[in-house]
């Protein structure tokens, strides 16, 4: 039993390792081959899991190498074009001018049902509202308004809004990131001023707080 | 650029890793197999404590080289060698020279066996 448990923490140190050296991607925006390496780092890291009788690098040494070749194959695809096509697809247009594209659809064995529940999940009414709709490589539906359907923005108002930056947390269970003040060029004593002009004595006692380049702040107190 | 550079660096140790385990293996075999024959030629002579000797030393030799075995071949192929090294002696001990043979020319077999089976061929592969 104690081998069985060391060898799940070493073996999940390697996949988290592994998956983190691959990058940030959320599932749904896995390219289909980053999506094959991921099942299989998975499916490899559980065998000398359950199977005490197979050496523990029967499963790290490929799980390194498929996070390896995945992550060179990667930026080959950066760097050619048509190495990205190959593997990775390119996407298809199946709405022009607020109309389906049937043979379009035929090819990629998408139904009007699944269409239709893509366009809901984007809030999309109406087919009819699109000038472009596509499926990614990745299975997504992006999508372009025709003008008269595209939401107004503050431009179209002619209203200049604030500025808003990137809110970066400056406060986390009671304890300040350092090094996110650092990047925002606050001080301690700039944030200290703030929560107590928020009536929160201490730093200890705030839960959440956000700060951006643009001075907008955000702060939430522990509760209890 | 970074994680390209770590990518690379890691398919490089594991080809190196693969070489070298592949090469200590082989050579481990090698010495084990001229032990093995060794006993196997004592036995034929009637030598039955040279044989003795010679058997417990490959015995020995391998028991010094299973913490590098165990990280890199199954459990189940190394727990038989262990089997047979331990009837060998046992055949051995009790002087019986068909049995030390009939051991000797398993237990080479079965060693020799181990690197052939990681070797880069294509009945390996497929």
């Amino acid at each position: 039993m104690a081998v069985s448990f060391i060898r799940t923490v070493i073996l999940y140190i390697v996949v988290v390792t592994a998956l983190r050296i691959m990058g940030k991607r959320q599932i749904g925006e896995l390219e289909p081959s980053e999506l094959v390496v991921t099942i299989l780092v998975s499916e490899l890291a559980a065998i000398p899991m359950q199977d005490l009788g197979i050496p523990l690098f029967a499963g790290v040494i490929p799980i390194i190498t498929l996070i390896s070749l995945e992550i060179i194959v990667s930026f080959l695809c950066l760097k050619s074009r048509k190495l990205r096509r190959l593997l990775n697809g390119q996407a298809a247009i199946i709405i022009r001018s607020g109309k389906l594209d049937r043979e379009k659809m035929k090819q990629m064995r998408l139904t009007t049902d699944e269409v239709m529940e893509a366009l809901r999940q984007q809030n999309i009414g109406s087919v009819s509202e699109l000038k472009y709709g596509l499926i990614e490589p990745n299975g997504q539906l992006s999508y372009v308004y025709k003008p008269e359907y595209q939401p107004v923005n503050a431009k179209m108002m002619g209203l200049q809004p604030e500025d808003a930056g990137l809110p970066m947390i400056v406060v986390s269970d009671g304890r300040i990131v350092e090094t996110n003040l650092r990047h925002l060029g606050k001080t301690r004593e700039e944030i200290e001023k703030r929560i107590q002009k928020a009536h929160i004595p201490d730093v200890s006692q705030v839960f959440l707080m956000t700060l951006d380049d643009s001075g907008n702040e955000f702060i939430q107190k522990k509760e209890g | 650029m970074k994680r390209l550079t770590t990518a690379v660096m890691l398919l490089l140790a594991v080809l190196a890793l693969c070489v070298g385990t592949q090469y200590r293996l082989g050579r481990l075999a090698d010495e084990m197999a001229a032990e093995i024959d060794h006993f196997s030629l004592c036995a034929r002579e009637n030598d039955i404590q040279s044989a003795e000797r010679a058997i417990a030393g490959a015995k020995s030799d391998w028991e010094s080289s299973r913490a590098l075995l165990g990280s890199i071949l199954p459990h189940n192929e190394l727990d038989e060698i262990d089997r047979l090294f331990a009837v060998a002696l046992q055949a051995a001990e009790d002087g019986d020279v068909s049995e030390c043979r009939l051991r000797a020319a398993e237990l080479s077999n079965r060693v020799q066996h181990l690197p052939k089976r990681d070797i880069p061929k294509i009945e390996n592969i497929l």
